[in-house]
């Protein structure tokens, strides 16, 4: 009697370590690194349990970013343009003028690479005129990184980089302006905040967001630049959008980055980090009283079929 | 002596006069030089003084290129499917006439759209080994290229090279008519080309519109595809700041792929009458069906509520054409004359026939026509029955 109740309660304790332990798996839930895939018109990059990214391939720089299975933000970066404002920075569509590019137009060479550091998928297009060249960047890291003055959070935050090299303004334009545009699935409804600026950070925030989701593009109001004698500068951007960004609507987020005119510029560097900043705090509560709840019932379960046994055998 | 110190006196003079007249002629000659020796000169500051006399003074373009010859200029013109946008891409080709080798081209794209304020953007160089260097000058009036050739061209050679771009908001979207679209734009030419052609080609759910009002293409095409879809005009020797036009009216078709594998109208036609012929036949069966159902219950009615003396009497009566006297009926039927007058009787109580006198007999008249049918149709069944 004593050993059977002895072996029970080893059985028992067994059992609940195996369960603490599954349970204590299920709850964290950070995965190690990011992935990489690629198909024939396709990247798909796997970040954690945050994101999936896809990344069509033959078309404009743009990615699909899944939020949840039905759920995905669409982020594209669609045309460089010069213009001619009264101001510094442009502030109508009226003021495109000038060289312009419309990446959707363009024959993108594209590259994916995953290391032990990141995942990043790169487009690039030379011999634009004078041997400019572009260059955009999305990357996720495996450990929290600091590039170009941002923190980037691993796995969940994606880091955008585009370089713009060699650039020659031509003599009537005031600036050069990149076009971006970002929306939620067609089929769900969103409301896009932004562009705007928080001035404590010096930071510019366009949200997408619905009762689940809060997809943010952000970045700073001062860019990179890199001067012909190789220094390297922060330069203040302009941002306009073709609506009242005051005003919170249930449209995607269209906006231009207008960065005026300088004769000495050798390269321009814009960066972007995008993240999804819903706190999950609900729904992952909930989800763990679940697992838990589910871990107990079986553990409760598997006890009493052992005891049930054991009485049988008696 | 004196004269002889005059005469060598002016004939220094004219000589110096020479000399500054041959001096003063070299000078413009080389300054004329320097400014046509353009296109062998990469100098930016050059070109962009260039640029900005053709934008300014309007001169002819012709001498930003001046030993080459145009052989060919091609524009191949394709509508992009969101029916905003055309991808253009021209095709030149140059012959050297210097003696001197090449190795920049200028081009110029001057190309104009009429009601609609376009724009053109994305321009790419390239030849048939790949990507060529490029200057492009956006000028307030059109853009102005520098082309860096891959390789210089020798004198008598000739060269070719594409240059694509993009013309966008370049379609009116007719606000009168649904899904109605027009192209009108203008070239204008900066040089001479021995030969000309532009390609116009719509992209698969596009067709040329049918008005009967306008016509669908100004100037009419040269050479139109099977699939009309591909327009094609030719022109040789055109001239230096000569302007052409074009229009080109079109349309959303819906279902463009089922428009092969359909069905041709005629057997539409045949379909729709086969249609009707059958709807004819199949309400006249049902008519008929329906009435012989009628007739049969009428028939079975009649069964049931005529005697068979009442149907004998029906039968003489309608034997004599409807009218007859209830005497020949006696003589007929071999009845009685009371039994005659009996049943006589009961026919007109419900009101099948009348009986009139007539001089010292009596008339009978069949006044329901429907019992005759029914009457006999009921007998013929009951002989068969039988």
């Amino acid at each position: 009697m004593g050993k059977t109740l002895k072996k029970t309660l080893s059985n028992l304790v067994l059992l609940a370590i195996l369960f603490y332990s599954q349970l204590f798996s299920i709850s964290t839930d950070v995965y190690s690194q990011t992935n990489l895939i690629e198909e024939e018109d396709h990247f798909k990059v796997f970040s954690g349990n945050f994101y999936d990214i896809t990344i069509p391939k033959g078309r404009a720089p743009e990615a699909y970013i899944a939020l949840s299975r039905i759920s995905e933000i669409f982020l594209k970066f669609n045309y460089l343009s010069e213009y001619q404002s009264p101001g510094l920075y442009m502030n109508s569509l009226g003021n495109l003028f000038g060289k312009g590019y419309n990446f959707d137009y363009l024959d993108w060479d594209m590259v994916g690479i995953s290391n032990t550091e990141k995942t990043c998928v790169n487009f690039t297009k030379s011999n634009l005129d004078r041997n400019s060249s572009l260059d955009l960047s999305l990357t996720i890291f495996n450990q929290n990184t600091t590039i170009n003055n941002y923190d980037v959070t691993a796995l969940k935050e994606i880091f955008i980089q585009v370089n713009l090299t060699n650039w020659m303004f031509s003599d009537l334009s005031r600036g050069l302006a990149l076009n971006i545009f970002s929306s939620l699935s067609e089929s769900e409804e969103f409301t896009r905040q932004g562009p705007y600026t928080d001035f404590p950070t010096s930071t510019n925030y366009v949200q997408i967001y619905t009762e689940k989701y809060d997809f943010i593009i952000k970045f700073k109001t001062e860019i990179l630049i890199k001067n012909i004698l190789g220094f390297y500068e922060n330069y203040e951007i302009g941002i306009f959008a073709n609506y009242n960004a005051v005003i919170e609507e249930p449209d995607p987020a269209d906006f231009w980055i207008s960065i005026p005119k300088r004769t000495d510029i050798s390269q321009i560097i814009l960066s972007f980090l995008c993240y999804n900043d819903f706190e999950e705090t609900g729904n992952g509560n909930s989800a763990s009283f679940l697992i838990l709840f589910f871990s107990l019932s079986s553990f409760a379960l598997v006890t009493k079929v052992i005891l049930n046994k054991r009485k049988v055998r008696k | 002596m004196k004269s002889g110190s005059v005469t060598f006196l002016n004939k220094k003079v004219n000589l110096f006069f020479i000399i500054v007249l041959i001096l003063f002629s070299t000078f413009i000659t080389t300054n004329q030089i320097c400014d046509f020796d353009f296109s062998v000169n990469n100098d930016e500051e050059n070109i962009k003084n260039k640029a900005y006399e053709l934008n300014n003074n309007e001169l002819n373009a012709q001498s930003a290129n001046p030993n080459l010859t145009r052989l060919l200029y091609q524009i191949n013109f394709n509508l992009e499917l969101n029916a905003e946008d055309i991808s253009i891409t021209t095709h030149s080709t140059y012959r050297n006439d210097a003696n001197n080798s090449i190795k920049n081209i200028i081009h110029i794209i001057d190309v104009d759209t009429i009601f609609v304020e376009s724009r053109i953007s994305t321009i790419l160089v390239h030849d048939s080994e790949g990507e060529l260097f490029f200057e492009w000058f956006a000028l307030s009036d059109y853009q102005l290229l520098n082309i860096s050739l891959r390789y210089p061209i020798l004198s008598e050679e000739v060269t070719t090279f594409t240059v694509s771009y993009l013309l966008e908001d370049a379609v009116l979207k007719n606000p009168e008519i649904l899904e109605n679209y027009i192209i009108r734009w203008t070239l204008t030419n900066h040089e001479i080309s021995e030969q000309f052609s532009f390609i116009l080609a719509l992209p698969n759910k596009f067709i040329l519109s049918n008005s009967s009002y306008v016509p669908s293409l100004e100037p009419e095409a040269d050479y139109i595809s099977i699939d009309g879809t591909r327009f094609e005009w030719i022109r040789y020797d055109v001239l230096s700041n000569e302007v052409l036009t074009w229009t080109i009216r079109f349309e959303y078709y819906m279902n463009p792929t089922q428009s092969n594998t359909n069905i041709p109208v005629y057997v539409w036609i045949l379909m729709v009458i086969l249609f009707i012929i059958g709807l004819i036949v199949g309400g006249l069966s049902v008519f008929f069906i329906f009435r012989s159902r009628i007739d049969m219950e009428r028939s079975d009615i009649v069964e049931t509520l005529l005697s068979q003396p009442e149907k004998e009497i029906l039968k003489i009566i309608k034997d004599e054409k409807g009218v007859t006297t209830q005497s020949k009926i006696c003589s007929i039927s071999n009845f009685s004359k009371a039994k005659v007058s009996y049943y006589i009787n009961e026919l007109e109580k419900k009101e099948i026939i009348t009986r009139e006198r007539w001089g010292r007999m009596n008339r009978i008249r069949l006044i329901d026509e429907s019992f005759e049918k029914v009457y006999y149709q009921s007998t013929a069944n009951s002989k068969n029955s039988h």
